[in-house]
Parts: C-alpha cells; sequence; structure tokens
C-alpha cells in the first residue's frame, strides 16, 4: 500500500535502517550495511545540528503560494525570518501549559488575510509537540472553512535523529494533497523532477539539460506551486535527482498513481551528469540526443583535468549527505585528485550498492557518519589530512583551524556540466591560495589536547533499548 | 496577544546563547532538542535569511540534542553525561549549561545536575532561557544577570587601582554594531582616565566578568543592560549610571563622559577639555563631507527602523548634529513600559523633537508605518528592505536581521562611528542617485529609440 494513504509517516530510522552515528573504515561499514544491519549507535558527547524542523521550514518557504504557520516559540521562526508569507504563533510559558490551540487558529486566520495564499503549511515545533495540541482539529476545522489545502507538517525535532526527516514529511503531507487535487487519471506529457535541497540555478540547469534530450519538467515539492499539484498524479514520470531524498516521492507517487519512477544516479561532476544524462535518454528513448551532447564534453573534462595536473596527487576530505558525497566523489577522482576522507550525513539500507563500490576500491577510507559534529572531523582531519575540504551546508571553522582551505557547495550550484566546471573552478582557486586557512590555523584551538589524541569513534556508543 | 510576525527578536535562548558565545574561555552547554542553537545566528548570516538559501549555519556547539527517550523519561542523566564529556572535549575555563524550551516542559532537575558538577569542582554555572519565557533582548538580560550573579565572586571587592567602568546594555546578535561600538566606549572613556570592562568581545573572559565587582561604576547602555548592572550594585555595591543609549556623535560621546566624570567625582576640566577633542575632531570630518551633505540637497526626511539603543543614537545625531529631518523612530525590542518614557525623553532631547514614535515589533505595522510615512531614506534591517523597494527609497542597514551587510567591528558609537554612519549614508544615497540616473538614461534611450 502506499504511504500516501497513511496519515503518519513512520520515520527514517524505522523506513530505512538509518544510521546516524559511525566512525571507522569503510569497509566495516560496508559490512555492516552488506548484512543488512546498519548498526544503530548513539552519541554520548554531541553538537547542536539541524533538526527537521528547520530542513521543513526551508523546505516550504520555496514554495511560492504557500503560507508558513511555525506553531510554537517566537525563536522557533529563525530560519524564516525573511520569509514572506510567514508568521508564528509565539507560543508562551503560558501557552506550554494550557495549550496553544487559539493562537494556532489565530495565526492561520491572519496569515491567509495578510496574504491570500493558494495554500497553509502549519509546522510543529518541540513545545507544540509535547503540548499535545489538537492542532489537527483547528486544520480540518479551517480547511473547511476556507476551501483551502491547509496541511500540518508533524515535525517535532526529537522524533528522528535526521535532519531530512523533516524533508519526508512535507513531501509526504504534500503528496496526499496531490492525490486530494487529482482531477483526472490522464497522463500528460512531461515529467516531475523530485527536489527538496537543490537550489534554484541548480534547477535551472537541470532543467535546460532534460530541454536537450527533449523532456520537459517541473519540480515536487521544491519549487512547486500549490496550484500546480493536482498536475503531480498525471506526469509520465518521475526523476530523482538525489535518490536519498527522492527515493521515496518516486516510489510512493508509483505505488499510488503507478507513474514510472527513473533514478539513473546523480548529475554531479562531468561523467556522472552524462551517466546521468544517458540513463535517463535510454529510459525515455532518446538516446542519440544525448550521445552528441556527452561526446562533446569529452573535451571540457580533458581541458579541466590538465588544469589540475600541478596539484597531482591533492588529498581532498568530502562531508555531504550519502548520495551526494559519493558523486563528489567521482567528481574528485576524474579531476586526478584523491579522498582522504568522508563524512556521510547519515547512511541507510540503500546505500548498499554505493558502499561495495567505493569499498572495492577503498576499503579502508576513513568513514564518519553523522551531521554537524565538527568535533570528529577534527580529530579525523588531523589523523588523515586533507588538501581541500569539500562541505554541503556544514561547520567549516574548525576545518579552516586545521589549515585545510574549504569549499562549501551551500552557495555554489554543483549540478549538471556547468556545476562541475564551477566546482572544478572553485577547487582549482583554494588549492591555489591557502592563505586565509594558514592564517587562521596559526590561532588557538578550541578542542582539548586529549580529545584529538583519542580514537574518533570514542563518543559512539551501541545504543541501549 | 499574537506575536505571529514579530520575527525580527529571535526567542530567549538565542539571546543567552549570544552572550555565552561573545566571551572567550566560557564554553556554552545546551540542554534542548536539535536545532533550537541554530537561530541565535540568523540575524547576520545572510544565506540563513535567503528563502531557499541553504538553511541555517551550524555551529561547534556542546548540545544534549534530546530525544523522544528524553522527552517521556527526562533528560538529566544525558545531561550528566554531556556536562562530564564536554569536559574532555572542549578547552575552557567556565563551562555555561544553557536550557531551552523541551527540559524546562518536561521538568528536568537542571540545577541538581550543575550541582554534582560543581560538586566535583568543575567551573559549571546555569542559565534557564527557555524560548518562550521571551525574545533575544530579554534573554540576554537575564542572562547577563545570572552570569553576574554565579560567575562574580565575594572576595574580588577590592576596586582596581585604575578607575574602571563596565559596560552594559549591548546585546550580541540583535544590536549590529554591538562589537565595534563597544570597542569605541572604550576608546571613548579612555579619554578621562577610565579603562573599561567591557566584558563582551575579543579578549574578554569569565576572568573579566569576575573583576566586574572591583570596577567603580557602570554604565547602562540600554534598558537590557539593567538586570545585570542591578544585580552588581546589590550584591557588590558597584553603583551604575544609566545612559539609556548608544552614543553616537561628539554630543553625545561628550555627554556621556560627562555623566561618568561627574558621578566618579573627576575635574570638571577633564571631561570639557575630551568634550572640546570631539567636537574639533568630528568637525575635522564632517568638513569633507560638507560639500556632499550641504550643497547636493542631502537633507532626507528619515525614518528608523532599530532596538532603543542603537534607535536613539542614531537619532540624536541625525537630527541634532547632521541636520537630518527624522520624522519617525520605530522602537523594536519590545522594552516595558516603564522604560518607553525615559526613551521618548532622550528623543525629544535631541532634537527629534517633530518624529512620530512607535514601540513595535510586527513586521506587518511597521511595513504600514513606514508606508504612510513615506520617509525618504530608511535605516532599518533587511526586513524593511521590501517596503522600501516598493516605495522605492534608499535603505540603510543598520539594525538586525542583516542581509546585505558584513558586520564584525563596524561601529556607529561616539565619533568614529557618527563618521562612518555618514560614509555610509552618503555611499547609499550615491549609489541610489546613480542607480536611478541609469535607469532615467536607459528609459530616455527607449523613448529616443522609439521614435
Amino acid at each position: 500500500m502506499s504511504v500516501i494513504k497513511d496519515r503518519r509517516l513512520p520515520i527514517r530510522e524505522k523506513r530505512d535502517g538509518a544510521i546516524i552515528a559511525y566512525a571507522g573504515q569503510l569497509a566495516a561499514l560496508h559490512a555492516e550495511a552488506g548484512e543488512g544491519r546498519l548498526v544503530p549507535r548513539i552519541r554520548t558527547f554531541a553538537q547542536d545540528t539541524r533538526s527537521d524542523l528547520q530542513v521543513a521550514a526551508e523546505l516550504l518557504s520555496t514554495i511560492r503560494d504557500l503560507a508558513i504557520v511555525v506553531h510554537g516559540p517566537a525563536g522557533c521562526f529563525s530560519s524564516l525570518r525573511v520569509a514572506e508569507h510567514a508568521v508564528v504563533t509565539g507560543l508562551t510559558e503560558r501557552d506550554s501549559i494550557l495549550g496553544g490551540d487559539k493562537k494556532l487558529r489565530a495565526s492561520i486566520h491572519q496569515v491567509i488575510a495578510q496574504h491570500r495564499p493558494g495554500a497553509v503549511a502549519v509546522v510543529c515545533t518541540p513545545v507544540a509537540a509535547i503540548n499535545n495540541d489538537d492542532a489537527d482539529a483547528v486544520v480540518a476545522e479551517l480547511r473547511d472553512e476556507y476551501g483551502l489545502p491547509i496541511v500540518f507538517i508533524r515535525t517535532d525535532a526529537f522524533k528522528s535523529k535526521l535532519s531530512n526527516n523533516g524533508a519526508d514529511l512535507v513531501a509526504h503531507a504534500l503528496l496526499r494533497e496531490t492525490s486530494i487535487a487529482r482531477k483526472s487519471a490522464e497522463r500528460q506529457p512531461g515529467i516531475v523532477l523530485i527536489s527538496t535541497r537543490e537550489s534554484e540555478e541548480d534547477i535551472d540547469t537541470l532543467s535546460k539539460l532534460l530541454a536537450t534530450i527533449g523532456v520537459t519538467a517541473f519540480t515536487f515539492p521544491r519549487y512547486s506551486r500549490a496550484d500546480n499539484w493536482a498536475k503531480v498524479p498525471t506526469v509520465s514520470a518521475s526523476l530523482a535527482i538525489d535518490p536519498s531524498d527522492a527515493d521515496f516521492v518516486g516510489h510512493a507517487l508509483f505505488d499510488e498513481f503507478e507513474i514510472p519512477y527513473v533514478s539513473v544516479g546523480l548529475p554531479i561532476g562531468l561523467r556522472g551528469t552524462s551517466q546521468w544524462l544517458t540513463g535517463l535518454a535510454r529510459v525515455l528513448g532518446k538516446t542519440t540526443q544525448a550521445e552528441e551532447l556527452v561526446a562533446s564534453k569529452q573535451e571540457v573534462l580533458d581541458t579541466i583535468r590538465s588544469n589540475f595536473s600541478r596539484h597531482k596527487g591533492a588529498q581532498i576530505y568530502v562531508s555531504a549527505p550519502p548520495d551526494i558525497a559519493f558523486s563528489l566523489v567521482g567528481l574528485v577522482e576524474e579531476l586526478g585528485l584523491g579522498v582522504s576522507g568522508l563524512t556521510l550525513t547519515y547512511v541507510d539500507k540503500r546505500h548498499e550498492t554505493a558502499l561495495a563500490q567505493l569499498a572495492s576500491k577503498r576499503g579502508d577510507l576513513p568513514v564518519l557518519v553523522g551531521e554537524g559534529q565538527a568535533f570528529e572531523e577534527a580529530n579525523l582531519l588531523r589523523k588523515v589530512g586533507a588538501n581541500l575540504y569539500i562541505g554541503v551546508d556544514c561547520p567549516v571553522s574548525h576545518v579552516l583551524r586545521i589549515g585545510i582551505p574549504v569549499l562549501d557547495l551551500v552557495g555554489l550550484p554543483f549540478y549538471g556540466y556547468a556545476g562541475a566546471e564551477r566546482v572544478a573552478e572553485a577547487m582549482l582557486r583554494r588549492l591555489e591560495n591557502t592563505a586565509l586557512a594558514q592564517f587562521l590555523s596559526e590561532g588557538t584551538e578550541s578542542y582539548s589536547d586529549g580529545w584529538l589524541a583519542k580514537s574518533t569513534h570514542w563518543f559512539i556508543k551501541h545504543e541501549v533499548k | 496577544v499574537i506575536r505571529s510576525d514579530h520575527d525580527r527578536n529571535g526567542c530567549a535562548l538565542h539571546g543567552a546563547l549570544r552572550l555565552l558565545d561573545s566571551i572567550e574561555s566560557l564554553v556554552p552547554i545546551l540542554h534542548a532538542s536539535a536545532g533550537c542553537s541554530l537561530g541565535a545566528w540568523a540575524s547576520e548570516d545572510s544565506l540563513a535569511l535567503m528563502p531557499g538559501g541553504g538553511g541555517l549555519r551550524h555551529r561547534e556547539l556542546s548540545a544534549t540534542l534530546l530525544q523522544e527517550k528524553q522527552v517521556v523519561f527526562g533528560g538529566t542523566s544525558r545531561l550528566r553525561e554531556q556536562i562530564k564529556n564536554t569536559l574532555k572535549v572542549v578547552n575552557g575555563d567556565v563551562y555555561a549549561v544553557v536550557t531551552g524550551c523541551v527540559p524546562e516542559v518536561i521538568g528536568d532537575d537542571v540545577l541538581a545536575m550543575v550541582k554534582e558538577a560543581r560538586e566535583q569542582t568543575f567551573p559549571v554555572v546555569s542559565l534557564s532561557a527557555p524560548g518562550f519565557s521571551g525574545n533575544a533582548w530579554w534573554g540576554h538580560a537575564q542572562a547577563a544577570k545570572a552570569l553576574v550573579s554565579q560567575l562574580v565572586v565575594q572576595d574580588s571587592t577590592q576596586l582596581n587601582e585604575d578607575l574602571t567602568a563596565n559596560l552594559f546594555g549591548l546585546v550580541p546578535g540583535q544590536d549590529a554594531t554591538w562589537d565595534g561600538d563597544l570597542l569605541e566606549l572604550e576608546a571613548l572613556l579612555a579619554l578621562i582616565g577610565l579603562k573599561t570592562n567591557r566584558l563582551l568581545g575579543f579578549g574578554q573572559t569569565p576572568g573579566t566578568w569576575r573583576n566586574a565587582s572591583r570596577s567603580h561604576t557602570s554604565v547602562v547602555l540600554s534598558p537590557w543592560g539593567r538586570p545585570a548592572a542591578e544585580e552588581l550594585r546589590d550584591r557588590f555595591g558597584v553603583p551604575f549610571i544609566d545612559f539609556g543609549w548608544i552614543p553616537v556623535g561628539s554630543k553625545d560621546a561628550g555627554l556621556l563622559l560627562g555623566k561618568v566624570a561627574s558621578t566618579l567625582g573627576l575635574h570638571t576640566d577633564i571631561a570639557e577639555k575630551a568634550k572640546h577633542h570631539l567636537d574639533n575632531e568630528l568637525r575635522y570630518y564632517l568638513k569633507k563631507a560638507s560639500s556632499a551633505l550641504l550643497s547636493e540637497n542631502v537633507q532626507k526626511r528619515i525614518s528608523i527602523v532599530a532596538g532603543s539603543a542603537i534607535a536613539i543614537g542614531l537619532s540624536r545625531f541625525l537630527s541634532g548634529t547632521l541636520g537630518q529631518l527624522v520624522e519617525q523612530v520605530i522602537i523594536t525590542d519590545e522594552v516595558e513600559e516603564n522604560s518607553r518614557v525615559a526613551i521618548l525623553a532622550a528623543l525629544r532631547a535631541g532634537g527629534a523633537r517633530l518624529a512620530e514614535v512607535t514601540f513595535t515589533a510586527s513586521r506587518f505595522d511597521i511595513t504600514a508605518l513606514l508606508r504612510k510615512t513615506r520617509s525618504e531614506v530608511i535605516l532599518g534591517s533587511a526586513l524593511e528592505a521590501d517596503v522600501a523597494d516598493e516605495l522605492s527609497v534608499p535603505i540603510l542597514e543598520i539594525s538586525t536581521p542583516m542581509l546585505t551587510t558584513a558586520c564584525f567591528r563596524r561601529s556607529y558609537a561616539s565619533v568614529r562611528g557618527a563618521t562612518a554612519l555618514t560614509e555610509d549614508f552618503l555611499a547609499v544615497l550615491a549609489r541610489w542617485e546613480q542607480h536611478h540616473r541609469q535607469d532615467r538614461r536607459s528609459n530616455h534611450l527607449v523613448q529616443v529609440k522609439g521614435q
């Protein structure tokens, strides 16, 4: 049965056996995954990281005609401060005892009156979740009153240890809306590009790439429009950008509406993009057009590789969500560079194949699993070293303090051929001039010598249920 | 009261965390659910603030990351574990446990855990800062008071040999220029021979706080500095001067020196001489700007949207020295009723006699006020950028949250700050004029080509 029918979505730890803590060699992690027993571990020392609430709020803020109500204390709203169509219920201590239903109702009325949105999403916070406010009843009642999609996103910041569970919760709530909005079972041309974290510029790059093989696409749930949700169940196929997040949506669309789901790797790096494009063209029967484009990129790759010739042997540390990280390793290798270590924000059973492929070449590669745990990276980086650290929206000052330059891809489009060229250029610039990292490394370290001398896995323990 | 669009002031936890982050060698330990600290840095993190712009940045902050198990069964043992391990992992002189909403709701006995750590001679203090208890300004004020109460020690009550003043009331994360302003005020007070305990910023440590009781006085620069200054007075007898705002320009800088000198019984000549020097210094630099200010019609009707301390300072300088027409001041830090009379008096006395003054943090209300007044220039935050755009007027970012301004040690305080403000003000107007000239030129070309 499709998860779309279920009112509540189980967390990723339960759905996919996701783990958030590991430190050791890649081969051992692969062995766990291969035997289907990724071991849930916990940290007895941890550092703050984003929760499902922030991921959900950020994703929702990209939907143009959607108004957002954050149901919680005012501070939970900080990630949305400049989002145009967002308000917070502003729960106080009194509300945390007596409940905040009235404030929720008033805020929904207010946001609809002020912004006339196409839909409203209510994002739940820890205080509201613990209160056990009957937000469902308020949402259902106002939904009827306004005849408007009003969805309740069940984020709480404590049920799942994975922040990306927030993207799943948003996708799940909006998929239920597409099912409600569906007007006809008739298939329309065009595909839906499943996006939860990509930048607008990356989406633009990929849309243009798809257009070169005659495919038109629109995105969901990121950058979608509420008045477009009815189109989702009618598309001829759904396509993953990052399967780590897209698999859930793609499989749900197939289970519910029998929409074929296409997942052909990530369009990261020149080879990765070519494989994505040719894989996609093969599935959609447009091989010739793709082959011409792919062939034309070989020369580009040769030129970029020659630019890196004076940095041959440079070691790169990669820190990113799992599928993006595996693809970045591919990009690093196609540039003729090496990988000294890897941080994956989490790992689940779906990554077994990718882990196997990488482990067959680099079983000894040091791997950390965790999001935002800079203290462990500081420890590991001192042991394995690196000429450059590539991360995606992660802490970086601990890396600079060691004297390693950083490339954070959060502000840099990195998908498609254009993205690969941009990343290569940015890597080259950082390798050319490491002065900032060198200067910062001459300061003091905030972690104790005792910790830096310990094994990286020191604070990772088996979870006692 | 629905605070639904009060989106600029964060929560008490953010104020407390930013205070702790501004003291070197003081290590915060956050006892809360995941992600609670991230908003604390949102006020200056432009990437975080852009919708769809990548989310909030992580910081290296020790945290218990409470999970469902702890929400149900309590999080004290997790906190005990985190305190113990933070001492092993992170270098610091003092460790401060800060509690967010969840432990307060579930009733964790945080004090027992902190007591236990202290009994083992670990230097641990605790601050209760649930987000639902107030905004970041309030959280800062309560946290500063708690630090005075827990860090300042009785055996350091011997006064410093040099005359020394503590500074209270500038709020990291909320006052955009707090760091630079504290440094400028330190330099200002040095003109009359005072040393300064800035307490926050570069080189300020728990040791600086411990020694706050050895100062001869404290200077309070906003209502948010008063609880800590009062605590210091009540417990250790350090008197305080409730100045109430950030002095921008030579007049207010001189006023502050006069008050401090008089409180400490210094010879009047010292303050007068310093005032004279400040006036001369500002006049020297304003002469460089005079052609722009006087001959290019740079006398604007201005609206200011900011927290009380900087709003008063800017308003008094722009109006009282620079001759600008400050017609609207919107005070956004949600000050209590009993502080409003003094704020109004400071604004009226400083030259902004006719300015309309409103106390609100609501973006919706502020937008409506700005639309109604239609000032020629807005001094405010990134939240006013849209309405400035709509009204087609320039905006200078002087308050948080900021989207287009990097603010590390920028200052608008004293003479150097006032000079920097004048430079920024003229630059914004010049860029605006240039932008419009280009627009007019391209419109003209379109028309010519159309003919």
